[in-house]
């Protein structure tokens, strides 16, 4: 238990660093790869309710704490969006590359929602910007997902679905 | 029998505890500070943060050398010549600021807020939030409210301050806004330049009779301490009336390219 915790922890700031510091050199316009959502997503893929709403938990703390704003929203979201990626993943669902990438990009549409809706952005009025930008994040995601997917594979994680 | 929870209770009481923490956060937030929540959370992160920042510097200036070492060496050859005509300039400067400060006390004028600067290094830009993070915080003396400049013009202002990091809105936030003047040699307008939550500015001016042109250079007018005058905030690229109003308003392209900057300075008083 305790080396999971662990384990998933170096995880997170790891991912957290990432989101911090690569995802800027790797944006286009205003379409940013978030890799903690990401990393979040694919973690609960593997975890019960319980162990996902908790992950989303920590995920959204960090991004809050990254952004210095929205911290309900974000830990919304990411709630939100890590007990979706447990429901997608627990209906017989053979996790393949393809299908991580398409689980975290639902799952990012529904985590853009929430935060759209909780924490307003600086400019509610520009939806014709955010609708693309969702779109294109979360297409970005679901691109970061394939690699995160193989790195997950090799993780000893043992937060097994009931 | 063991007994098995709803699911909804782990969910519900964790946005319970999301909820207070975010009053936290808003509470900081509006002492311009950040809580003491994200200070602890980011303290493993961000040693993590600054050396994949560093490393992708690294990384990016290397293939930058090798794809245009030629180049690199001109300009440095350029700029040695440079420096080693500029030498004189430190003393001119100095003396001619003792002068204007002597000048204004003998006009019985305010005198001006000198500022200094430090360096700061862009830690990460948050694009859909018109923000970024610098690698500065209160320990190097900045406050909420510098200014953040680069050298191609005015970035942002600093808008939440911890003891070492800092974040500034850019120029472009809703929440920015800067007295602005036109700099042409037939023109000295002066207007208010607001963001917009999209890649443009909005300038009004005072007046309807503005003389104000698409391709105008716009600088900080410096009608207040907070920034100093002469700073380029951008160009014009649309004049119009406002017929409700009657005064001339403008959209304004910022001068700085946010993604592409990766250094700043905070201009501390």
């Amino acid at each position: 238990m305790i080396r999971t915790v662990i384990i998933a922890a170096a995880y997170f700031i790891i991912a957290c660093a990432a989101d911090i510091a690569l995802s800027p050199r790797m944006m286009f316009g205003v379409i940013r790869p978030s890799f903690l959502l990401t990393a979040a997503i694919c973690l609960s893929a593997k975890a019960t309710y319980e162990s996902a709403a908790v992950i989303g938990f920590f995920q959204g703390l960090l991004q809050s704490a990254a952004i210095g704003d929205k911290r309900f929203a974000e830990i919304a979201a990411g709630i939100a969006a890590c007990m979706l990626g447990t429901r997608l993943c627990s209906r017989d669902l053979e996790l393949t590359p393809v299908t991580a990438a398409g689980v975290v990009g639902i799952c990012t549409v529904l985590a853009r929602i929430i935060e759209l809706f909780v924490g307003l952005p600086p400019n509610p009025n520009n939806i014709f910007g955010w609708v693309p930008a969702t779109i294109g994040i979360a297409i970005y995601n679901g691109l970061c997902a394939v690699p995160m997917y193989f790195v997950m594979r090799k993780v000893p994680l043992t937060a097994a679905r009931a | 029998m063991r007994q098995t929870r709803p699911v909804w209770v782990m969910p519900a009481a964790l946005l319970i505890i999301g909820w207070a923490l975010g009053l936290l956060q808003s509470a900081a937030k509006a002492r311009q500070q950040t809580d003491v929540v994200s200070e602890v959370v980011s303290l493993p992160v961000m040693p993590v943060a600054n050396a994949m920042n560093w490393t992708a510097n690294c990384v990016s200036d290397f293939a930058y050398g090798i794809f245009h070492a030629r180049s690199l060496r001109q300009q440095v050859r350029g700029l040695e010549d440079r420096l080693n005509e500029n030498q004189q300039l430190p003393d001119r400067i100095t003396r001619l600021e003792q002068e204007i400060t002597r000048l204004r006390g003998m006009l019985g004028m305010a005198q001006q807020t000198s500022h200094k600067s430090v360096y700061a290094d862009i830690v990460s830009f948050w694009p859909e939030e018109y923000k970024i993070e610098l690698n500065v915080g209160a320990k190097d003396g900045v406050r909420a409210g510098d200014p953040v400049i680069h050298s191609t013009g005015l970035v942002g202002q600093v808008s939440l301050v911890s003891s070492n990091r800092c974040f500034a809105i850019l120029v472009t936030h809703p929440r920015f806004s800067v007295g602005i003047r036109v700099k042409r040699t037939t023109s000295q307008e002066i207007g208010i330049a607001r963001g917009r939550g999209d890649q443009r500015m909005v300038v009004e001016f005072l007046t309807g009779e503005a003389d104000a042109q698409a391709q105008d250079a716009a600088i900080t007018a410096g009608l207040t301490d907070l920034y100093p005058e002469g700073i380029l905030v951008g160009r014009l690229i649309e004049v119009w009336t406002d017929h409700s109003t009657g005064n001339k308003g403008a959209y304004l392209a910022p001068a700085v390219n946010f993604n592409k900057i990766r250094e700043a300075r905070v201009l501390i008083r």
